[in-house]
């Protein structure tokens, strides 16, 4: 298996593992925060949960347009760059 | 190309497994800050990849603008290397003739040939590296971009290293010559002294393998005979006149002067052309042509005039001679031999020829030796000419070294101060070579190790994220 493959598989995977656990965590996150537990440590710990997952999905949702931002943003540097002057002989 | 594909995609896969960890529904502070860091590492890594032409190109703009050029410097490294290749060949050619007259002279000689031989080493270095960078500096700079590519971090010191090690060297290697040059300043004037060699070839372009050189200052002076070293002569001289006369270089064989391509020339004049100056010694090359000769070996000169089209040597030994020759006029071939060997037999066309002693045509001295001359009618066409030949051991055949010793001493009087100033000058241009070669890569890799610090270290000051 050629090992740019093995990556691509390996980012779906890990795609797909993301979007599941930000269910998860966001369930578990306002489970927490809901939960009738009179103590303010754990609703904190459920509103991190809660915002870390949104962040996370946040960037999911974003990362192919960074990703294309960056490409274009490069090859527009790359080619607006002037070619080297050619070295004088002494 | 396909290691920056690979590093692309590992960026992608590091900025999800940062995603993943933020939604990991772990709330361990450790756990968690992993995931900014990996995102971060992502965009750095895919910006370095997508820009990494650019980066080459703005190396290469600041490297033009420093002033310095792979292909001069590659060159001129190569012609450092064979310089001193020359130079040491050279010596040990002077320790090889000197050794029959001065026993201790080999010892001074190989004194001096060992560090000649340890620069020869560190400009080999300096030009495999040169080499491993100028060709792969795409491939070890992407290499290093991969490995910082790799997530978490694993190779990333490794890989900032490899990175900038391809971008150091690929700017600042080229600026050798000037560091050299500092290196070399001296400040007493550079010794004139002239090395000459060349290759010597006959009319038809086939190599001369043995013989002897001499050399005709203003048609007075003569100084020779000089042995050649396969195919090569090479001399070595503090005798000013010989670079400030009118000289003509002949080929001295066989109780004959040849004339050659040089005949009243002034060799100032056309070693000012060829004097390759970066290399600090005044290392001239004068091809030489024999006009006349066909070959030469042990005390036998083959010659012919006039010229004919093309001969072809088969067999060329102490007992026996075989040639070809393919004429359109009718030409003579002379055969020159010592007085060791003894003509058995002479064939045209397997037609034998009678009365050998009648094609002496004249006899002759060369130095301690005395010879005679044949001449031998060629009628047009092609022909095959087959000469057998005895000789006996207990003659010589090659002038006395003494003549030679003589010749030497014209050339290069060891008495003579200068001697001491080239040996001084030579070990100097050769330590500097040592040292400035290791002196210039380890600052080099120094730069190398700060730079890959600056990308890949886990310091607070990093550049961009």
């Amino acid at each position: 298996m050629d090992i740019i493959d093995l990556i691509k598989d390996l980012i779906n995977k890990t795609v797909m593992v993301a979007w599941l656990l930000f269910l998860l965590t966001w369930i578990i996150g306002w489970a927490i925060k809901g939960s009738p537990i009179p103590m303010g440590k754990t609703r904190r710990i459920g509103q991190g949960l809660i915002e870390d997952a949104i962040w996370g999905a946040f960037w999911v949702a974003i990362g192919t347009s960074v990703f294309w931002l960056i490409m274009y943003i490069s090859s527009f540097l790359g080619s607006t760059y002037p070619q080297p002057p050619l070295p004088q002989l002494p | 190309m396909y290691f920056l594909l690979i590093a692309y995609y590992l960026s992608i896969l590091t900025f999800y497994l940062g995603v993943l960890i933020y939604a990991l529904p772990i709330p361990l502070t450790g756990l968690k800050k992993w995931a900014p860091r990996l995102l971060t590492d992502a965009f750095f890594i895919a910006i370095l990849t997508l820009s990494l032409g650019t980066i080459i190109n703005v190396a290469d703009y600041i490297r033009t603008l420093i002033g310095g050029s792979w292909e001069n410097f590659l060159l001129q490294t190569k012609t450092t290397i064979i310089f001193r290749t020359v130079i040491v060949f050279l010596f040990s050619i002077i320790g090889n003739l000197f050794s029959k007259f001065l026993p201790g002279i080999n010892r001074l000689i190989t004194l001096i040939i060992n560090p000649i031989l340890a620069s020869l080493y560190s400009n080999m270095l300096m030009y495999s590296i040169a080499t491993m960078i100028y060709k792969g500096v795409w491939l070890i700079s992407s290499l290093g971009i991969v490995l910082m590519a790799i997530p978490f971090r694993i190779a990333r010191n490794a890989g900032a290293f490899l990175f900038s090690f391809a971008l150091v060297f690929y700017i600042a290697l080229p600026l050798y010559p000037s560091f050299y040059r500092i290196l070399i300043y001296s400040p007493s004037t550079p010794l004139e002294i002239p090395i000459i060699y060349g290759s010597i070839v006959n009319e038809f372009n086939q190599p001369i393998t043995s013989g002897y050189i001499g050399f005709e200052i203003n048609t007075n002076e003569y100084i020779g005979p000089l042995p050649l070293y396969s195919n090569n002569y090479m001399l070595l001289t503090t005798n000013t006149k010989l670079m400030s006369s009118l000289v003509t270089i002949y080929f001295d064989a066989a109780g004959h002067q040849f004339y050659t391509n040089i005949s009243n020339v002034d060799l100032h004049n056309i070693c000012i052309q060829n004097i390759n100056r970066e290399a600090y010694l005044n290392i001239c090359r004068i091809d030489v042509m024999v006009r006349g000769l066909i070959a030469y070996s042990n005390g036998m000169a083959l010659h012919i005039a006039p010229k004919p089209n093309n001969i072809i040597i088969d067999v060329f030994s102490k007992e026996n001679i075989k040639m070809y020759i393919d004429t359109q006029i009718d030409t003579q071939l002379y055969v020159s031999l010592t007085n060791m060997y003894d003509v058995e037999e002479i064939t045209i066309d397997n037609a034998t020829l009678d009365s050998i002693d009648n094609l002496i045509l004249y006899q002759w001295y060369w130095y301690n030796l005395m010879g005679r001359t044949y001449v031998i009618d060629i009628s047009q066409g092609q022909h095959v000419i087959e000469i057998k030949m005895k000789y006996s051991n207990e003659m010589a055949s090659e002038p006395s070294e003494i003549y030679i010793y003589n010749a030497i001493q014209q050339l290069f009087p060891t008495n003579n101060p200068l001697f001491t100033d080239i040996i001084n000058e030579i070990n100097r241009i050769i330590y500097i070579d040592l040292i400035a070669s290791i002196m210039y890569l380890s600052i080099l890799i120094s730069i190398t190790w700060g730079f890959s610090r600056l990308l890949g270290g886990s310091s607070r000051i990093r550049v961009f994220i």
